[in-house]
């Protein structure tokens, strides 16, 4: 596979996104008219799993911290006021990693990836962004951003 | 590890022995995606110890002395899903335990490697209860319609 246009990897992380809220976090979602790029800070989770081989890059997640708590809670059956932070870092972790495995067949062979690990802005330097998603679940936004490491020279 | 319940089980087969929950092991680094495998292998009659990684679920299921199945995550640190396999297989103690993979991978390659290795299927992420029991039924740990 040679892999897919940036336009469909959009589509395609909205559909991961809508499924993955929907079936591991009891969310139903709408997806958004104008995905946004990641936003760190103002209390959003934001982690990231690098991607080696065929597409060298990463793919970002960033969660607002309502949905994030509301999601998190979703999933372990408990209330949003009772969750932890580690717990929400667990449950976006798990998230993102779904993400990633569920898009991987869209990417041209052979890519790996990693583990999830917290994002910041700055983390990879000489990556570009190549297509994103925003969904919108309990009023709140979750994005999935695809990023690639421009070549060398 | 995490015991998810009170049963203290002795030596476990794949047989079911009348009046006891069989004995499976979840592994994944996520204690979300363990928390819900757990809750519907309990209610598939299971009783259920959980571990983070591939390491711990070895010792976890020497230190039970074996499990009917076996649940476990790909992508874990200190052992993954495929070294998990490889390990189980190698040692023929443990030839009776079933070895489900539960993997978010939609490589098939990747998916074709670890059935290689040892594991007996595989479940896609996000796991639902409906494919979960077709899988134990296909395994052989459930009777089709039972709960």
């Amino acid at each position: 596979m040679s892999g897919r246009r940036p336009a469909d990897h959009g589509s395609e992380l909205a559909g991961i996104s809508r499924d993955i809220l929907r079936r591991f976090c009891r969310l139903p979602s709408v997806a958004a008219d104008a995905p946004a790029d990641p936003r760190p800070g103002d209390g959003w989770v934001c982690f990231t799993v690098g991607l080696e081989g065929a597409w060298d890059g990463e793919l970002v997640l960033a969660c607002a911290p309502g949905l994030a708590r509301t999601a998190t809670a979703r999933t372990l059956r408990t209330s949003p006021e009772s969750v932890t932070a580690a717990e929400i870092d667990d449950v976006l972790g798990e998230i993102l990693s779904i993400a990633v495995g569920s898009l991987k067949a869209a990417l041209p062979r052979p890519t790996t990836y990693g583990l999830p690990t917290p994002w910041s802005a700055d983390g990879r330097p000489g990556s570009v962004r190549v297509a994103g998603s925003e969904v919108r679940a309990a009023g709140q936004a979750l994005r999935l951003t695809l990023f690639r490491r421009a070549p060398e020279g | 590890m995490f015991d998810a319940g009170n049963v203290d089980l002795p030596t476990m087969r794949v047989q079911r022995i009348p009046g006891r929950p069989m004995l499976a092991i979840v592994i994944d680094d996520s204690r979300a995606s363990r928390d819900v495998l757990r809750r519907m292998l309990v209610a598939e009659g299971f009783h259920v110890v959980e571990a983070g990684n591939g390491q711990e679920g070895l010792d976890t299921l020497a230190a039970q002395g074996g499990a009917a199945l076996v649940v476990t995550d790909g992508h874990m640190p200190v052992l993954d899903g495929l070294g998990l396999a490889r390990a189980l297989r190698a040692d023929p103690s443990w030839d009776e335990t079933r070895l489900l993979l539960a993997t978010e991978e939609t490589d098939l390659h990747a998916i074709a490697e670890a059935l290689e290795a040892g594991a007996d299927d595989f479940l896609m992420k996000p796991v639902d209860a409906d494919g979960l029991h077709e899988k134990l039924v296909s395994l052989r740990l459930l009777r089709a319609g039972a709960a």
